[in-house]
């Protein structure tokens, strides 16, 4: 990260992202109409059933296909093992070290073990429901265009619901913990951007919504979302309409806060936080309410399940363009594909979550290194660091990954 | 006391699915009650997949500034790993991080033995070194040897 600084003001912030280029969306190009949802998979370990799910939704939407409502739900339960094990992995391992005042969580659980512990279980809650759902934890292997190859049994999902029970006493648990921190005095001002859906807490499909007013199908993603290369950094940065804007949990928060279950809307409220919270270091906070009510759901999806008739719904190509889009852990991810006659794909989209929020994390960082110039290199390095990871992005998962670089003239 | 013999990596990554076939090449071999796993998630599962009274020995690729197929062997139960012995996930705990979080919460088994054969090769689609692959065949005799001191079979 380079900061210029002229005359005491921030002139400049640049964050330069080196991981090169993978070139998805070219390999997909040539590939078979069923195969996104298997390939992207691979671009994420932490979400790939995010991938898996906005793929099979382009796909389907190209192909002209609805989706039985009870495969509808089966996926969002598959859904909630991801935010639970991807939010709680956050939280607890990445985030809270931070607040906390440690190197790590390793560092942490030195003295915080009940704490750590609870995360673990947390997590594992999550990762359990991956693998009974999704075949197995990383890159789940059930998920296919149309629906699942296996739908579970009701006994198998009951399974799980001793151990979703106990995670929702422990991500109650969470809220308090995290409410409890001390955040920097930060706000941001942007557009925020989530999906949002008239019957439910927006996560594995809805309309695109924003703080601005924005109220358009997904389909017109591309209309309103754009994609650019910088010089300084192998990441994308993504503008709306122009703007900066932000994706992630803050905007689910701001734009679908009513739709939380009970429990979740009071977890909030003794969290002392709402829909109208705009500093990202609170993220962390929002992450734990939504963990404790991708719990509640689940366990709400698991008393509502009967096994689906049929596994998937069989579907047939067609030369169409299709769109999807859901809400992964760290916000909006959209996929767009255009299957040819010969039923192999000529063109693919994937614009995640965290080349979104690109230009927004070079802004808040703007600010906020502007109101630290006085802090040393290595303090405002951390708290730096600490500023970046309220965005979850993919970078921030080693801990520490910052190089600064602060050129005062 | 259970002996468990996890084998990590990935089977698409060059020398780095080394800990794949050694785990391929022991199930046959080691004695009826002798666990032996794949683990391609998240290396925290360990932390659960394993048991205080348990014999454990843990088998990765790694990179060194040492020959290709160099086996490595750590004595994890004795103190900490080297920080980068092992080198690290992108996207969760590294191998070391997940034992020293077993050691500060009290979980570590009662003996943990971590074997690291030094790989070249880690892009995806590259085919496994030979030394690797040499290595595989003798590091897997050496642990049906340490399996058979432990189970007394």
């Amino acid at each position: 990260m380079t900061v210029r600084v002229h005359d005491g003001r921030v002139t400049d912030v640049q964050l330069r992202i080196y991981e090169p280029p993978r070139f998805f969306e070219a390999l997909l190009r040539g590939r078979a109409w069923t195969e996104p949802p298997d390939i992207t998979a691979r671009i994420c370990g932490i979400c790939p059933i995010a991938y898996q799910t906005s793929a099979c939704q382009a796909l389907e939407d190209a192909c002209g296909a609805t989706v039985d409502e009870p495969l509808q739900d089966l996926r969002r339960l598959l859904y909630c093992g991801e935010w639970i094990s991807s939010h709680v992995l956050h939280v607890y391992l990445l985030h809270a070290p931070d607040f906390l005042g440690y190197d790590s969580a390793i560092a942490m659980a030195a003295d915080h073990r009940d704490v750590v512990e609870r995360g673990l279980r947390l997590r594992k809650a999550g990762t359990d429901l991956l693998t009974l759902v999704g075949g197995r934890e990383s890159h789940p292997v059930n998920v296919r265009v149309g629906g699942f190859y296996r739908a579970p049994t009701r006994r198998e999902l009951d399974t799980l619901r001793p151990q979703l029970e106990q995670a929702r006493h422990d991500a109650l648990e969470t809220v308090r913990l995290v409410a409890g921190f001390d955040f920097p005095d930060f706000t941001q001002d942007v557009v925020l951007v989530a999906l949002s859906d008239p019957d439910r807490y927006a996560i594995e499909r809805g309309r695109l919504a924003s703080t601005a007013g924005l109220a358009a199908p997904v389909s017109s993603f591309g209309e309103h979302v754009t994609e650019h290369h910088v010089a300084h950094s192998n990441a994308l940065h993504a503008d709306l309409d122009g703007g900066t804007f932000a994706v992630g949990p803050m905007a689910r928060f701001a734009l679908n806060f009513d739709q939380l279950s009970p429990v979740a809307r009071e977890a909030a409220v003794l969290a002392d936080i709402g829909p109208d919270c705009r500093n990202p270091f609170r993220s962390i906070v929002i992450r734990s309410v939504e963990t404790l009510y991708a719990i509640d759901e689940a366990l709400r999806l698991i008393d509502a399940y009967e096994r689906p008739e049929r596994p998937f719904v069989p579907i047939e190509p067609r030369a169409a363009t299709g769109h999807g889009a859901t809400e992964a852990p760290r916000g909006i991810l959209y996929h767009r594909y255009t299957i040819g006659d010969d039923g192999l794909l000529t063109d693919g989209v994937i614009v995640p979550p965290t080349s979104q929020n690109q230009r927004s994390i070079e802004e808040d960082l703007a600010r906020f290194v502007q109101a630290r110039l006085d802090m040393d290199d290595d303090a405002l390095q951390w708290a730096c660091e600490q500023a970046i990871r309220n965005y979850d992005p993919c970078i921030s998962c080693a801990t520490h990954f910052l190089d600064l670089t602060i050129e005062r003239t | 006391m259970t002996v468990r013999v996890f084998g990590l990596g990935h089977r698409d990554r060059g020398d780095d699915a080394v800990g794949l076939l050694i785990a391929d090449h022991l199930e046959p071999r080691v004695p009826p009650g002798v666990v032996v796993r794949r683990v391609h998630g998240s290396l925290l599962e360990l932390l659960d997949a394993w048991h205080p009274a348990d014999a454990v020995v843990v088998v990765d690729a790694v990179r060194a500034p040492a020959p290709t197929g160099d086996v490595i062997r750590f004595d994890a139960a004795a103190g900490p790993l080297p920080r980068g012995a092992m080198g690290g996930g992108t996207h969760d705990a590294s191998l070391v991080d997940a034992i020293e979080l077993a050691r500060v919460l009290g979980r570590m088994p009662a003996h943990l033995v971590v074997y690291g054969v030094v790989g070249e090769r880690f892009g995806v689609g590259d085919p496994m070194s030979v030394p690797v692959r040499d290595a595989a065949g003798t590091l897997t005799a050496r642990i049906v040897g340490d399996v058979a001191g432990r189970t007394g079979r």
